[in-house]
C-alpha cells in the first residue's frame, strides 16, 4: 500500500514538475542547429537511430551517435523511446549484421563526445540529459515528454 | 443327419458373411463419414502449424519490412519454406515486395489471390506495436495437404479394417465354440439315439441351463411323447385285430350267406355260406370260377334267372333307402332246387349289404300243409277248398285274359247211397276211390279234380270251351265210372254218374254262377232220368243225339 501511495504521489509530482519545470536528468534529443531541423518526433528519431531512415526531416544524411553500454543513459534513452531494453536492442542488431542491410550507430562513450560530435557534424543526432546541453547543440525532441 | 453342411449353409460362415458384409458397410460408412470431418481437421492442424510457424519469425519478419531489408525477408522466407507444409512466402512492406519465393525456388508470377488455406499476417512495427509496417503471406502446400488428408483417412481406415477382423475373429470363435459346435455334438448325439428303447438325448457340457440345454429337453418330452403315443396305438391296434379276427371268425363261419355288393350288383365281398349257396366252387360256369378269383363276380350274373327281378329291386333299395326281401329258387350243384331268402340292406351311399338264407325246408313243409289243407285225405285228389283256390284263380286269370276260357263239370254219383247202405262204408269208400282213380286217368295234367264232400265230384278244364270235347270227355267218364267195382273184400258195387257242365267262357261271371249253373245242368240230369250229361243252359248232350 505503501508503494503504492508513493507511486502515485511521484507520478503526480512528476505531472505537475512536467507543466512548471523540467528536470535535470530528462533525456532530450540534441542535432546541429545548422542541420535545418527544428523539430523531430519519437518515430523520425527511432527510424534513425534502428536503421531504417539515413536521413533527417531536413533531408541531409543523418549520422546518429549513440553511447557506450556502460552509461545509463543508453538504456534509459531506449526505454523511453521505444520502450526496449538494451538485451533487446542488441538482438536486434544481432539479426541484421549478415543482411549487411543496416549497421548500428556509431558509440560515443559520453555526453560531452556526443555534443561534440554533433555539433562538428551537421547530420549529426543523439541523446544527452538535459543538464548536458550545450548552446552547440539544438534540442529537437523532449523524451519526457 | 450326420454328414456335415454345406459350406453355404454352415451356421458359422454364414454369420462370419453376414458380420463381415454388415462390418464392411459400416466401416465404409464410418470412413465416408469420418473423411470429410478428417478434412477440416487436418487443416485446421496445417493452419495452426503455420500459424505457430509465422510466430517464430515474426519478430525477424518484422524487422525486414522496418527496414525494408529484402535479404531479411529471403531468409525468413527459405526458413519458412523448410517447413514442407508451405507452398510459398510473400513478405511485403509499404513500399513493395520485399521477398516472394515458393517451394522450387523458382521466382512465382505475383499475384493478388491465394487459395485457401492461405495465411496472411499483418506485421506491426518492431517498436511501435499499433503502426502497421507490412504483411507477409504464407501459401499451404497442397500436395503435402492432400496427402496428410490420405494419411489420416488411411490410418482411420486400417484402425476400422483392424477392429473388424477383430470382431470377426471372436464371432467366429464364440459361433464355432459356443453354438455350431454343441449343435453339431447334438445332431450327431440325437441321430445316434435309439429312442424307442427309452434312451435319452444328452446335452453338451456347459449347456444345460442355456438355449440349447432347452433344446435337448424339448426334444427329450418330444420322444417321451411319441413313444408313449406309438406304444398306445401298438396296443390298440392289436386289440383291434382281435376285434376284427373275432368277426371275421363269425362272418367266414355264419351258416348265413353274408355279402356287399354295389349298385351295379357287382360283390365286393361275401362270406363261405354265400358261396355254398350260389355254388360257385360247383355247377356254376368257368366264367363266374374265373371271376370268384378276382372278386369281379356279379350277384345279377350269378342269378341271371332273375336277372330284371333283383336289378329293380337294387335301385329300389338304393332309392327309398329301405331293406327289401326276396324269395329264390336256386338249382344249386345240379341237386334239387334250394329256397333262398334274400334280404338287402342299403348301408352307404351305393353299397349295400345283404343276407341269404336257405329256407328249403320252411317251403317244403309249408308246401306240405298246403296240400294237406287242399287235398281230400280219401281220394288224394282236391277238397273243397283246393276247389275253391282253383276256380278263383281261373276266374281271375279269364277275367285279365277272356282267351283263358274254362269249363267246369260237377259229377253225382248215382245209386251210391244204396252201395254204402247195403255194402258198408268201406265199400262205398272204395267206390269212391275207384272213380276218383278213373277221373285222373281221364283228365290231362292242367286239368283239376276234387271230391267236393259225399259222392259229389268237380273237374276244371283250363283253356277247353269245345262242346263236342267236353261231351265226349264226360260220355267217357260216365262209361268209366258205370263199370262194376270189385272191392279188395271180393264185393261188387257199381254206381252211376250224373253231369252237370258249365262253360265260363267271358271274364264276368262269379265262381256262385258257374256253380249253379252247373248245379242246375246236373238237376236236370238227374230229372231226365240220370246217368248222363248236360251243359248248361241244359242243351241235351248232342253226343246222345
Amino acid at each position: 500500500m505503501k508503494k503504492i501511495a508513493s507511486a502515485i504521489t511521484l507520478s503526480l509530482v512528476l505531472s505537475l514538475s512536467n507543466a512548471s519545470a523540467w528536470s535535470a536528468t530528462d533525456l532530450v534529443v540534441i542535432v546541429n542547429p545548422a542541420s535545418g531541423v527544428e523539430h523531430i518526433s519519437r518515430d523520425e528519431v527511432t527510424a534513425i537511430f534502428m536503421g531504417r531512415t539515413k536521413k533527417l526531416p531536413s533531408g541531409i544524411t543523418a549520422l546518429p551517435i549513440d553511447q557506450v553500454a556502460s552509461n545509463r543513459d543508453k538504456a534509459r534513452f531506449y526505454a523511453e523511446l521505444i520502450n526496449k531494453e538494451l538485451a533487446e536492442i542488441n538482438s536486434y542488431w544481432a539479426r541484421l549484421i549478415f543482411s549487411g542491410q543496416a549497421s548500428p550507430p556509431r558509440q560515443a562513450d559520453n555526453a560531452a563526445e556526443v555534443i561534440e560530435i554533433v555539433s562538428s557534424n551537421k547530420g549529426a543526432i543523439g541523446y544527452i540529459p538535459r543538464s548536458a546541453a550545450t548552446k552547440q547543440v539544438k534540442v529537437a525532441l523532449d523524451l519526457s515528454q | 443327419m450326420s454328414e456335415k453342411p454345406g459350406v453355404h449353409t454352415s451356421l458359422v460362415l454364414r454369420s462370419v458373411v453376414l458380420v463381415l458384409v454388415l462390418s464392411s458397410i459400416a466401416g465404409a460408412i464410418l470412413v465416408a463419414v469420418i473423411t470429410r470431418y478428417v478434412e477440416p481437421t487436418v487443416q485446421e492442424s496445417i493452419s495452426k502449424r503455420l500459424d505457430e510457424l509465422v510466430r517464430t519469425v515474426e519478430n525477424t519478419a518484422r524487422i525486414a519490412c522496418y527496414l525494408g531489408d529484402p535479404s531479411l525477408a529471403s531468409e525468413v522466407a527459405k526458413g519458412l519454406l523448410m517447413s514442407g507444409d508451405i507452398e510459398r512466402v510473400v513478405i511485403a512492406n509499404d513500399s513493395g515486395t520485399l521477398v516472394d519465393a515458393d517451394r522450387n525456388d523458382s521466382t512465382p508470377v505475383p499475384t493478388n489471390t491465394y487459395p485457401p488455406g492461405t495465411l496472411i499476417r499483418e506485421l506491426d512495427s518492431p517498436f511501435k506495436t499499433s503502426s502497421q509496417v507490412g504483411k507477409i503471406i504464407v501459401v499451404r502446400n497442397q500436395a503435402s495437404f492432400a496427402s496428410q488428408v490420405n494419411e489420416a483417412v488411411g490410418y482411420i481406415r486400417l484402425l476400422i479394417i483392424l477392429q473388424t477382423a477383430a470382431v470377426i475373429l471372436i464371432v467366429t470363435t464364440i459361433s464355432v465354440g459356443y453354438i455350431a459346435h454343441p449343435i453339431r455334438l447334438t445332431a450327431s448325439r440325437l441321430n445316434a439315439l435309439s429312442a424307442m428303447d427309452g434312451e435319452k438325448l444328452i446335452a453338451p457340457g456347459g449347456h444345460k441351463t442355456d438355449e440349447i440345454g432347452k433344446l435337448v429337453s424339448n426334444v427329450n418330452s418330444l420322444i417321451d411323447k411319441l413313444v408313449s403315443g406309438l406304444t398306445t396305438e401298438r396296443k390298440l391296434r392289436m386289440e383291434r385285430e382281435i376285434e376284427e379276427k373275432r368277426f371275421r371268425a363269425i362272418f367266414e363261419n355264419a351258416e348265413t350267406g353274408i355279402f356287399v355288393i354295389d349298385r351295379n350288383g357287382q360283390l365286393l365281398s361275401f362270406n363261405p355260406a354265400f358261396r355254398r349257396a350260389l355254388c360257385f366252387d360247383g355247377c356254376q360256369s368257368d366264367k363266374i370260377k374265373a371271376n370268384t378269383q378276382h372278386s369281379l363276380l356279379s350277384l345279377l350274373d350269378s342269378l341271371s334267372n332273375q336277372h330284371a327281378e333283383i336289378k329293380a329291386m337294387i335301385d329300389c333299395c338304393l332309392t327309398e333307402r329301405q331293406s327289401k326281401s326276396i324269395e329264390l329258387a336256386l338249382c344249386n350243384c345240379g341237386g334239387t332246387p334250394h329256397w333262398y331268402n334274400m334280404i338287402l340292406n342299403p348301408v352307404e351311399d351305393n353299397l349295400i349289404q345283404g343276407v341269404i338264407n336257405d329256407i328249403t325246408e320252411n317251403r317244403l313243409r309249408e308246401a306240405q300243409a298246403n296240400k294237406l289243407a287242399l287235398t281230400d285225405a280219401l281220394t288224394g285228389l282236391g277238397n273243397r277248398l283246393g276247389f275253391e283256390h282253383q276256380i278263383d284263380q281261373l276266374i281271375n286269370e279269364c277275367h285279365l285274359d277272356p282267351a283263358r276260357a274254362f269249363t267246369l263239370m260237377l259229377i253225382d254219383l248215382d245209386r251210391f247211397k244204396e252201395v254204402n247202405d247195403t255194402l258198408g262204408h268201406d265199400v262205398g269208400d272204395a267206390v269212391l276211390i275207384h272213380v276218383a282213380q278213373h277221373i285222373e286217368h281221364s283228365i290231362r295234367k292242367s286239368d283239376y279234380a276234387a271230391r267236393l264232400g259225399g259222392d259229389e265230384f268237380v273237374i276244371l278244364f283250363p283253356f277247353v270251351t269245345d262242346k263236342a270235347v267236353i261231351s265226349r270227355l264226360a260220355q267217357s267218364l260216365i262209361n268209366n265210372i258205370s263199370k262194376p267195382v270189385t272191392t279188395a273184400t271180393g264185393a261188387h258195387a257199381s254206381v252211376g254218374a250224373s253231369i252237370g257242365i258249365a262253360l265260363a267262357d267271358n271274364g264276368n261271371l262269379k265262381r256262385e254262377d258257374i256253380i249253379k249253373r252247373a248245379d242246375l245242368a246236373l238237376y236236370a240230369v238227374k230229372q231226365a232220368g240220370r246217368n248222363d250229361f248236360r251243359i248248361y243252359p241244359n242243351e241235351p248232350p248232342q253226343a246222345n243225339a
